[in-house]
């Protein structure tokens, strides 16, 4: 069992390894957090899409334009931050009732980008096929199964306030499968850094073994 | 400028974060009544928590565990400590050491035999170790083997130690590392922060030092009843007050604050709303002005027992020394009767002295204010899970203003210029810790850690100037996803104004001490001695009553001893 800070940790520094920027990266390890804290499947949702990332099989869209009309499926993942970005910004007039997409890859991915902004008192439902999801500060729930296809062909979304604050109780322990974990320290070590001499001889108690 | 804030609503913040948030300002910090440790005593003394062994396991050599409990209104929580026999040559404060004199957790709840077995597995391992969700801090120390050998020696043969001695040193033993938040297993902050009483920052960590601090000195007494038998007696209650724990940091703390605009802001807007309201005062009375003159007449004479083995440091506190008793004596001749007396003395203050006497004194004239300012210590906190979001209808060309109006101290430096980033911040490999590297000297750059915040900023803000005005973030971004980190840096700025040092955190001058100072500060650390500008020793709880002591006699000014 890992603590949600733990796995959030190693998820940014794995997704920056896999190629994804430091801020992207931080929505994943916040993503990663939120799934597991709303106890859906959280590592094993992402490891797809960080190994594919990583191996250049995943198509990212370069404008909004793009994501919205060149027909490719789209990445649960770059949808959800199109989300968090641009709808969940749509001025009140123009807010539609319900957000609908076609062709979306593994939607977990996309349902963990959206689920932090639950803690800023916003209630959240997400459908698609056999899988419903919603959750608000003061309660969720789910039902049916909540795999993460490879590729879900409608999936639709809706937000709206909710004033309650009570909060819900989450979960604060993430089991990990050991290969998934695995995966995860692997990429994450691309991003470290081998010590130098320098960092040795200048870092905390050197020049002071003993003593005072 | 004009900040929203809970209590306040709206307050014009006497100094502007052009003015604070400079490492040269932050890094002169000193402790304040919002310090930490300070809102941790006054709850423990003001609730008046319980304090009990429950286990005293120790060999015929001082080696075993201990479990020290202390009962709070609505939990019990317990440190177990284990004594270990650990030669002179593994004795070392660096985080590569992997052996100590004493290792600890708190736990949830008094543990059973079988915990503690269990625990007992873990706990010496320190960062090999994995802990669970009912461990909530995991730590070591050290000996001061100077002070400690000679403790137990003079307590063995029946007599006291030196004053002087101890505090020339101040603690016994001195942690160098105390980690918690969901480290290696422990409980999360978003569990801890659930229980009342560790809402404010770091209150699980510093009851874990301040447990730790009795069980030090109950244990150097049990040294010296094993070495001196029944000539042994134990260390007064007189000494046990004046020393303190020690503790080495270095640059995994300095990090924290680039990492958590949100809290850094948190922490200094609430020191800067106390100092704006302490300045705003239209009168004070002559009780409010004598504690102050009081406190600063100890402040001078404790001067005298801050020692530091850096020049730098060592001129600093010269400098402190001399200008505080300036202060003085314009203080005595000070008619604090005129209309707003703090505000004309403070302003005195900031045109004549160091940034260490302007940083004390802006503690100082706090200090007779608890009823005004403690409640902003409850402003601290930031419930973890709230998310900064990106409004991605936002132009291009607003965001480049935005950073024109809030950036200016990161774009007008050129980072081009080798002096102006000759460092990077990385993440060991060796000790899944941050370090900083000298870019043009050492390998690994490519794998800089996003520290390098104006740099950044400025990357993002020369590439805005690129693309059309009108076009909207969320497409920008799409794009340029390097530059999301930066973008949301930008949009909280206004929500934030404390959230960002506004220097060059990756200049060939920056000293990482200075981040470092500012924490510590704010934990409520003094004494402050930097060993190199990368890692600095501390005092933590020196002066502080001692756990178990008489409520009704707590001492809030117990930072400021007298008769030092």
């Amino acid at each position: 069992m890992y603590s949600l800070g733990e796995v959030e940790a190693l998820s940014k520094k794995a997704s920056k390894a896999a190629g994804l920027s430091w801020g992207e990266a931080a929505e994943v390890g916040r993503a990663i957090r939120s799934l597991a804290k709303f106890e859906l499947p959280s590592v094993e949702a992402f490891t797809p899409f960080l190994n594919d990332f990583f191996q250049r099989k995943i198509y990212r869209p370069n404008t909004l334009e793009e994501l919205k009309s060149n027909g490719k499926p789209l990445v649960g993942f770059f949808l959800g931050l199109y989300i968090i970005d641009f709808e969940f910004f749509r001025p009140k007039a123009e807010k539609v009732k319900v957000l609908r997409f076609e062709k979306v890859i593994q939607p977990l991915t996309l349902l963990g980008v959206l689920l932090p902004i639950v803690n800023n008192g916003v209630k959240l439902e997400v459908f698609w096929k056999n899988f419903s999801f919603s959750a608000s500060p003061n309660a969720h729930e789910q039902h049916g199964k909540n795999d993460n296809p490879k590729l879900e062909q409608t999936l639709s979304i809706h937000f709206s306030i909710c004033k309650e604050k009570k909060l819900d109780s989450f979960i604060n322990r993430i089991r990990v499968k050991r290969k998934d974990w695995k995966n995860l320290e692997e990429l994450a070590f691309k991003t470290y850094v081998p010590e130098s001499k320098i960092s040795r001889e200048k870092g905390a108690g050197s020049g002071d073994l003993i003593d005072d | 400028m004009k900040y929203k804030h809970k209590i306040e609503e709206k307050i014009n913040f006497y100094r502007s974060p052009d003015k604070v948030m400079k490492l040269a300002r932050i890094g002169s910090f000193h402790q304040t009544r919002l310090s930490f440790m300070r809102q941790l005593l006054r709850r423990i003394f003001s609730e008046k928590w319980n304090f009990l062994y429950h286990d005293w396991s120790l060999d015929g050599n001082g080696f075993g565990h201990v479990v020290f409990s202390v009962e709070t209104p609505s939990r019990v929580y317990s440190l177990v400590a284990f004594s270990h026999d650990l030669p002179p040559n593994k004795r070392s404060d660096r985080v590569i050491a992997t052996e100590w004199d004493l290792t600890f957790a708190l736990v949830k709840g008094v543990p059973s035999s079988k915990e503690i077995k269990k625990l007992a597995k873990e706990v010496p391992f320190q960062e090999a170790g994995r802990l669970s969700e009912n461990e909530l801090v995991l730590g070591r120390a050290n000996r001061s083997v100077r002070l400690w050998e000679s403790v137990v020696e003079k307590l063995s043969s029946g007599s006291q130690p030196s004053m002087d001695e101890v505090k020339d040193v101040g603690y016994l033993m001195r942690t160098t590392a105390v980690y918690g938040s969901g480290k290696f297993g422990l409980a999360d902050r978003s569990t801890i922060e659930t229980y009342e009483e560790f809402f404010a920052p770091f209150q699980v960590e510093l009851l874990a030092v301040f447990l730790l601090r009795n069980v030090v000195f109950d244990l150097v007494d049990y040294f010296a009843k094993i070495k001196g038998g029944s000539r042994a007696v134990t260390l007064s209650n007189e000494l046990k007050k004046v020393i303190g724990i020690g503790n080495s940091t270095g640059l995994g703390m300095a990090s924290f604050l680039v990492h958590h605009p949100e809290l850094l802001n948190r922490w200094i807007s609430a020191r800067e709303c106390a100092v704006t309201k302490v300045l705003e005062l239209e009168s004070i009375s002559q009780r409010e002005f004598d504690l102050f003159k009081e406190l600063l007449k100890r402040s001078r004479d404790n001067v005298k027992n801050w020692k530091s083995v850096s020049p730098s440091q060592i001129k600093r506190i010269d400098v402190l020394g001399s200008e505080l008793a300036e202060l003085i004596n314009f203080s005595a001749e000070f008619d604090f009767k005129i209309s707003r007396p703090w505000l004309t003395l403070f302003t005195w203050v900031e045109k004549k002295f160091s940034l260490e006497t302007q940083e004390l004194s802006a503690s100082l004239i706090l200090e007779p204010y608890g009823k005004l300012i403690d409640e902003l210590g409850l402003e601290m906190s930031f419930q973890s899970g709230n998310m900064p979001v990106i409004n991605g209808r936002r132009t291009c060309a607003e965001i480049r203003l935005e950073i024109e109006d809030n950036f200016s101290w990161a774009i007008e430096v050129d980072y081009e210029d080798k002096d102006q980033s000759a460092r990077f911040w990385y993440y060991s490999q060796t000790k899944l810790e941050p370090r900083l590297g000298e870019r043009y000297e050492e390998e690994g750059s490519h794998l800089e850690e996003p520290l390098a915040v104006g740099r950044d900023i400025k990357y993002f803000y020369c590439q805005l100037l690129e693309v059309r005005g009108d076009r909207l973030l969320a497409d920008y971004l799409m794009e340029y996803p390097e530059h999301r980190l930066a973008a949301k840096r930008v949009l909280t700025s206004k929500s934030m104004p404390y959230g960002e040092i506004r220097d060059n955190l990756i200049s060939k001058n920056m000293k990482p001490l200075d981040m470092l100072r500012c924490k510590l500060s704010f934990f409520g650390a003094t004494k402050f001695d930097p060993r190199s500008d990368r890692w600095v020793r501390i005092c933590m709880y020196q002066n502080a009553p001692l756990a178990g002591s008489d409520c009704s006699l707590y001492d809030d000014f117990w930072p400021y001893p007298d008769k030092a």
